[in-house]
């Protein structure tokens, strides 16, 4: 069971993560994301994959577009600290990020 | 997905020191003159130098007609033979009754402030109307009390127990034993009121400062129903009752001089400015843009709010520019232009959703600052290095090996 199935919901921005095989912690800036240009064109078939987060590291910080993280909620090893949740964020999240909004190709090529 | 204690080997989020509970009153010092005369005095602090050293020079004045009186060679006969008895000429028991009257002034003036205290009056009465008038004006600034500023330390859901204490009654939420009409007839009675968060974040209960003081009543609500709405069920709200008159603050049995106390502790980020700046007397107009808000923090020179405006918000960290909500994501950063700029930010909640979507702020553009990131002890070198002035990270490791990167979106 992935970690978005546990929730129900994705991580919310600020979140910081460690990642499994990351000797680095990685901070949540963005949701369902995919690679674009030299990253898109290495990756290969999966360069239409959507990722579940987009993250950077922490504390740095973001240091450059092509230093983001690109990873799935399965991904995800241990979550240390959440980001800040409100009612504006929970509901924007599942107006946008709620799980039968993923393509179901998706699942597909988990599978 | 279980929410797990901090990385091995990094202290975690709770193990800054800032993170201590409350400060019990015995370990506090039950009045300290100095910050009375501060909150007092506010910015007028030569008034503050000045009477002292008024008191010091009536001091030694007093000390020297003492010992002028004591050396006094008294009286000569007129037979030419010397007394040798030390008699007093009436010069001296004058000077003596001078420095006497100068000695108790000095003395009541120090002990004015205890006295006041011990009685509980208004400050404000005993040192002239321009300090009680200042003090007016603190009272009925309460009114225009900020209605945004909610800190929290920690996210919401971390937070295992929370209540809410309104001198000495505890009322708990979350499992509906008591009614929100109670937040309700808190807030009615125009009192000022901090949240504590009680967290086991990382072993054993800490506390944490939310304020909520002052606000409209649906404000409050809402606020209260947003912590409540992310937090098990089995949560309580602890909080701690606030002395509506100033002078109560000075009472040794008043929470809020523990509270003061730890509002020092507890770090230079959770401290509310706008509550501080009440606090230490100031009636400043609430800015209504960025600039002039640090502009009026800058001038004022209040440490908290000083804090706020002039250190580093960690990565994560969600606040206001230009009236939006945005997270920080970056720092230190220089655009084509070569000019630096403190934050590198993104909207929020929405985070990054495009190819171009980051924005860069100067520090002086956050207005307020509605929550923070993580911290520990390598965000704290790390900002201790942007301090140092450190214009580029060194981004050369690989510690994401196997993870793509988005060089665009």
């Amino acid at each position: 069971m992935s970690k978005t199935q546990e929730l129900e919901e994705y991580l919310p921005i600020g979140s910081v993560v460690m990642l499994k095989g990351a000797t680095h912690c990685v901070m949540v800036v963005g949701r369902r994301a995919h690679l674009k240009g030299k990253g898109a064109e290495s990756a290969g078939p999966r360069s239409e994959h959507i990722w579940d987060y987009v993250g950077c590291a922490w504390p740095e910080g973001y240091a450059a577009p092509e230093a983001m993280i690109l990873f799935d909620d399965a991904q995800v090893k241990r979550v240390f600290f959440l980001g800040m949740q409100t009612r504006q964020e929970r509901s924007f999240s599942a107006r946008n990020f709620a799980r039968h909004s993923k393509r179901p190709e998706d699942d597909n090529e988990r599978d | 997905m279980r929410v797990s204690d901090g990385p091995s080997g990094i202290p975690g989020n709770g193990s800054a020191p800032e993170h201590s509970g409350v400060v019990r009153l015995s370990k506090t010092r039950p009045y300290k003159l100095e910050e009375y005369l501060r909150a007092t005095l506010g910015r007028d602090a030569w008034r503050r130098t000045l009477g002292l050293c008024l008191c010091a020079a009536a001091a030694i004045a007093a000390c020297v007609l003492m010992v002028y009186v004591y050396l006094h060679p008294g009286y000569v006969r007129q037979d030419g033979i010397s007394s040798t008895h030390r008699v007093t000429s009436p010069a001296g028991y004058l000077f003596a009754a001078v420095a006497m009257l100068l000695l108790a002034v000095v003395l009541m003036g120090l002990a004015v402030p205890y006295i006041y205290a011990a009685l509980g009056l208004p400050m404000g009465k005993g040192y002239g109307k321009r300090c009680k008038r200042r003090l007016v004006n603190m009272t009925s600034s309460r009114g225009a009390m900020p209605t945004t500023e909610f800190y929290f330390k920690r996210p919401c859901s971390n937070f295992d127990e929370v209540t809410l204490d309104v001198r000495g009654r505890t009322l708990g939420f979350g499992d509906s034993s008591v009614p929100l009409s109670s937040v309700y007839k808190l807030f009615v009675s125009q009192e000022w009121g901090m949240l504590v968060l009680r967290t086991t974040w990382h072993g054993g209960p800490r506390d944490v400062v939310a304020d909520v003081s002052a606000l409209g009543l649906s404000e409050v609500r809402s606020l209260v129903d947003e912590v409540l709405g992310v937090l098990p069920a089995q949560t309580r709200v602890y909080g701690i009752s606030h002395a509506p008159r100033p002078a109560s603050w000075l009472h040794k049995s008043d929470p809020w001089d523990s509270w003061h106390c730890r509002k020092i502790q507890i770090g230079k980020w959770l401290v509310p400015h706008d509550y501080t700046r009440r606090w230490r007397g100031w009636h400043l107009p609430q800015p209504s843009g960025a600039s002039s808000a640090v502009h009026n923090g800058r001038v004022g020179k209040m440490g908290s709010y000083e804090d706020v405006t002039s250190g580093w918000l960690p990565v994560g960290s969600i606040a206001v520019v230009n009236g939006e909500a945005i997270m920080v994501v970056g720092r230190n950063v220089r655009d084509k232009r070569r000019n630096l700029y403190e934050y590198v930010i993104v909207r929020y909640p929405e985070g990054l959703t495009g190819e171009d979507d980051y924005y860069v702020c100067r520090r002086d553009q956050v207005q307020r600052v509605l929550h923070l990131g993580m911290t520990d002890a390598h965000e704290e070198a790390l900002e201790k290095l942007l301090d140092a002035g450190l214009s580029a990270l060194d981004t050369s490791w690989e510690p994401f090996s196997g993870y793509p990167r988005s060089d665009a979106r």
